[in-house]
């Protein structure tokens, strides 16, 4: 018996310091997003002192020169949410496609599978200058439509290997009972196999705008003052001398936001999606 | 005009050939059963007529219409799956009221036609208060009854049924053959049925097709496949629980012929040995006999002759199965009594003469398949 | 010495009473079946007795020691799971040899032992291989092997078969009675299957609902079930179950089922004590029932042929007698179609009676 509760004590205090590493760096940028900057600059790190929101305040109303913060969540939604859609909806029929598709070889559809993966694997340095070129050729520099583009680098390869494994997880037999009940392929798609991903997929679609919503690398490359996503929009308030900390972290917060209501929201489907699957027998 | 006729159908899954040129008529109104051990192509078979599978060789006809090129939505057929495949994310009365709602067929069905329908057939399948239940909500036996209404609901011309009843327990299968042979009786309809046991092909089938490895066997109505089965395998199949075979040889012996090996002698009739030699000239015959053909007695008479043990026992009841020791073999037999008994117990055995099959060990005909007589085998 | 004894044994699972008031004996040597539907309280009755669930209630002796409060490992036991659990990583003989290796015995004596029982369950062309390279018959084997490998008092098996397909389970029956009485060993067998429990046991303990309905050989109840659930729940096909009324008249006593009469003899209609009872269930089993195409002396009750099942070696019907319905088992010969009217006669001496309220038997 004292063995038992020495265990459980060490499993809980374990636990306990494995949750606070993983949160501290939040609590951290919270703290600081409602500091002064003489607190945020103490010698010593300070958890009690006297709470402002001025930080919040700058950056939501804009201060002289730059605008309001908001405008920079606006580009981050409209560009990780128009991305997410039409990395969705090119993606999940194609995982569909390759899932059911009757090649006559199952290697050939694992090396499509794979090979679209790893665009998504690659490192997105490598592909930054000739697509800089591409773009300033084409005039897609600093536009809502280039960013979207570049992201479906993100978005498509994860979705369609993500989508392709929910498929192939629904036992085949449901369509080909569809098909002798009288269904052609499009409605069998929409009314059978579609229905039996949908939390899946919900959890798909979360994952890719919450990846999309986060980068860093194309948006410093590409967009502009018109469409600077947050990510970029936050180097902002490293100044020429000094750092704005107080309003870098209350920026910070504002942007995360966002991805941690739809990471709960989505919360149970995110499980289940991820590990199982989406299919009961 | 034939509801469904197979000719000569093949099919291969890349160097497996699981149908080879097989060919069968049924007719309208009856129920055809497909009964073969698992791996025989039975529900390859199955899935060639939905169109589920493009055969390689040959022809399947539907209705006189050849069928080749049709799609599975195109053949007016209907078809329950080994493992139901109900649709999990619709109710019960969803799942029956699908077929109907399909693009092409929806036309001709109001919405309070299909709710009608549905409601007749869960009635008549005794589901009418699972309708809006999911199906991971249901039993076993209940899931399978709606994966019949499923297909009842269509009113196709042809119902196909892949081993429906194969996951039930003991019970209820035995339950569910028997009402199932009952609606396909007063539907009249035309069915072709799978399965890997005999019995049940026997209770359901009008005619039974007898296939193994992907080839024909025999074709015929389950009387006929019992009292004369073409070869040793269909006879095994036939024996419940399992066949009993010796081997032996013929001899010419003192102007007398004999099937012998070392636990049995078995004297012939000169017109049998002769047939035996005409078509076998290495003369090895292998002997089948049922369990419930064997006699067994606790002392000896001309009935019951030969010595041998008892090696295990199993009562069931109304019946008993006796596992006997005999020579070199062990064979089941199966009373319609019971009888006290126990094992290493000594008794003593016998055949029912007029039941024993002779095949010929090479090829495996039944070297009697035309039910001739040629007088009585003794011991 | 009983090797086993229940005492007033009760398992609850919260509110749930899985096993209520469970008391009886296994004996030294003996194959005990444990049988009843899913949900009985069998596989909790098991693991109390494994001591994998507490019990809530009562005693549980194992040889003569009160094995309440002991850990699995030191009842002297050993079980063979329905749902194999084999050791991953090791080998079918690993796997078979674990339990002795487990008690330090010499590895000559492990490696001889665990080869006998393989060689007796038809294992010893897979010893080599991997549980994840087995097919489920092949693992359960192994499983049943393990725990028979062991020299212990009590053997635990649930439902040990039950993944086979149709032929090894039946052969695997005849085998498993073998075994039993060649290790002389005592048998606890948790079965859903009465074919199992029938053909095997010594003696059968049957459980509904929590409580133990009845323990007997297997003869007895077959032909002496104690209750309603036992008589339609042994024998494949089941039991008949009508509702009759008892009518005594000119001292004859008939029973009444749906307009039939059937005569009753007296030394049966003598037992029928309560004289105010008059609704009764009567059982009789479908092969002490007779079939003829015409009236006759024996079969004097006129029925529809309901279904028709030919079965090979014998021929199983189907018939309605007003709105019940009856079961008939009769020889191969027979036919009949659908609709026909066909006479049926029984066997008076067995026939069974069960009280309309409580499902005892009277006869």
């Amino acid at each position: 018996m004292q063995k038992e509760k020495i265990r459980r004590i060490l499993l809980y205090v374990g636990a306990i310091v494995v949750t606070v590493i993983v949160l501290f760096p939040f609590f951290w940028i919270f703290l600081n997003s409602i500091k002064s900057p003489i607190d945020i600059g103490a010698a010593y790190p300070k958890f009690i002192f006297h709470a402002i929101s001025e930080n919040y305040k700058d950056i939501l109303l804009g201060t002289g020169a730059k605008s309001s913060f908001l405008k920079y969540l606006k580009n981050s939604l409209i560009i990780a949410g128009l991305g997410t859609l039409l990395s969705f909806v090119v993606s999940v029929p194609a995982g569909y496609a390759l899932a059911r598709l009757k090649l006559r070889s199952e290697k050939t559809k694992n090396n499509i599978a794979f090979t679209l993966l790893s665009f998504w694997f690659g490192p997105e340095l490598a592909i930054l200058i000739p697509l800089y070129t591409m773009y300033s050729y084409l005039g897609l520099t600093n536009t809502y439509m280039g960013l979207i583009i570049a992201y479906q680098v993100i978005g498509i390869p994860l979705g369609v290997w993500i989508a392709r494994s929910f498929f192939g997880d629904i036992p085949l037999e449901l369509a080909e009972a569809a098909s002798i009940d009288g269904y052609k392929l499009w409605h069998i798609f929409w009314k059978i196999d579609l229905p039996l991903v949908r939390p899946g997929l919900a959890a798909l679609a979360v994952l890719i705008f919450i990846f999309q919503w986060n980068n860093f690398v194309f948006a410093l490359v590409i967009a502009g003052e018109g469409t600077m996503p947050v990510t970029l929009a936050i180097l902002g308030f490293i100044g020429y001398s000094s750092v704005l900390w107080g309003q870098m972290s209350a920026a910070i917060i504002i942007s995360i936001i966002p991805a941690i209501i739809l990471a709960i929201m989505a919360q149970k489907y995110l499980v289940k999606g991820l590990t199982f699957g989406a299919v009961r027998g | 005009m034939q509801e469904i006729v197979s000719k000569n159908v093949w099919k291969s899954f890349g160097i497996i050939t699981a149908v080879k040129g097989l060919s069968f008529e049924g007719e309208k109104g009856q129920t055809l059963v497909i009964l073969g051990p698992s791996g025989a192509g039975k529900t390859t078979t199955l899935r060639l007529i939905a169109g589920l599978e493009e055969l390689d060789q040959g022809e399947i006809y539907l209705g006189g219409k050849l069928a080749n090129d049709l799609l599975p939505y195109q053949r007016n057929l209907a078809m329950t799956f080994e493992s139901y495949a109900l649709y999990p994310h619709m109710t019960v009365s969803e799942n029956i009221a699908f077929p109907l709602k399909a693009p092409e067929r929806k036309a001709n069905y109001s919405n309070k036609e299909i709710k009608e329908k549905v409601r007749e057939v869960a009635q008549l399948l005794g589901i009418d208060e699972l309708l809006n239940r999911m199906p991971r909500e249901l039993s076993g036996g209940q899931r399978q009854r709606v994966a019949l209404g499923r297909t009842l609901i269509k009113e196709p011309r042809i119902f196909l049924f892949d081993e429906p009843i194969a996951h039930l327990d003991a019970k209820l299968r035995h339950r569910m053959r028997g009402e199932m042979k009952r609606l396909f009786k007063t539907l009249n309809s035309t069915v072709i049925y799978t399965t890997h046991d005999y019995i049940e092909a026997s209770a359901i089938g009008d005619k039974v097709v007898v296939i193994n490895k992907g080839e024909l066997q025999q074709v015929g109505e389950p009387q006929e496949i019992y009292n004369h089965p073409i070869n040793d395998f269909v006879f095994g199949l036939t024996c419940d629980p399992s066949a009993n075979f010796f081997q032996c040889k013929l001899v010419k012996r003192n102007e007398g012929y004999y099937l012998e090996n070392e636990d049995i002698t078995l004297s012939l009739p000169k017109k049998l040995a002769n047939k035996i030699l005409l078509s076998n000239a290495e003369r090895e015959i292998r002997l089948g006999i049922r369990p419930i053909d064997i006699v067994v007695s606790t002392i000896r008479s001309e009935k019951a002759p030969l010595p041998a043990e008892i090696y295990t026992f199993e009562p069931l009841g109304s019946k008993l199965i006796i596992t006997i020791k005999f020579g070199q073999s062990l064979l089941k037999a199966k009373l319609g009594e019971m009888m006290k008994v126990d094992i290493d117990q000594k008794i003593w055995i016998g055949f029912s003469m007029a039941r024993l099959y002779l095949f010929d060990l090479k090829t495996g005909i039944n070297i009697l398949k035309n039910g001739d007589k040629y007088g009585s085998i003794s011991i | 010495m009983a090797q086993l004894v229940f005492k007033n044994v009760w398992k609850k699972y919260g509110e749930v009473e899985a096993v209520k008031d469970l008391s009886f004996e296994c004996k030294d040597g003996e194959f005990l079946a444990l049988l009843g539907p899913s949900g009985c309280g069998k596989s909790s009755t098991l693991k109390m007795i494994a001591g994998l669930e507490e019990i809530t209630k009562g005693e549980i002796h194992i040889g003569d020691i009160l094995v309440n409060n002991l850990k699995p490992g030191a009842r002297n036991i050993a079980l063979a799971f329905e749902n194999y659990a084999l050791y991953p990583p090791l080998t079918v003989l690993q796997n078979i040899a674990f339990p002795l290796q487990a008690l330090g015995t010499a590895s000559a004596e492990v490696d001889k032992e665990a080869k006998d029982i393989a060689r007796i369950l038809g294992l010893t062309d897979i010893l080599n291989r991997k549980p994840s390279r087995l097919s489920g018959g092949q693992q359960q084997l192994t499983s049943l092997a393990r725990a028979l490998v062991k020299a212990v008092s009590v053997y635990l098996l649930d439902e040990p078969i039950s993944h086979l397909d149709a032929d090894l389970r039946s052969s695997m029956r005849g085998e498993l009675k073998r075994i039993h009485k060649e290790m002389r060993a005592t048998f606890l067998y948790v079965t859903h299957d009465q074919l199992e429990a029938l053909s095997m046991a010594d003696r059968i303990a049957i459980l509904n609902f929590g409580v133990l309905q009845q323990i007997g050989t297997p003869n007895e109840i077959f032909n002496h079930p104690a209750n309603l659930f036992v008589a339609g729940f042994i024998g494949e096909p089941p039991m008949n179950l009508l509702e009759t009324e008892i009518i005594r008249k000119e001292g004859e006593t008939y029973g009444k089922v749906d307009g039939a009469m059937l005569s009753i003899p007296k030394k049966i209609a003598d037992k029928i004590s309560q004289p105010n009872e008059t609704e009764f269930y009567l059982g009789i089993r479908p092969n002490d029932l007779m079939v003829s195409k015409e009236k006759s002396e024996n079969c004097c009750v006129p029925s529809e042929v309901y279904i028709y099942e030919h079965l090979g070696d014998r021929t199983i019907l189907t018939v309605r007698v007003g709105k019940q319905t009856l079961l008939i088992e009769t020889s191969p010969e027979f036919k009949a179609d659908m609709g026909e009217v066909i006479w049926i006669g029984y066997n008076p001496d067995k026939i069974h009676f069960f009280n309309k309220e409580t499902g005892n038997t009277i006869v």
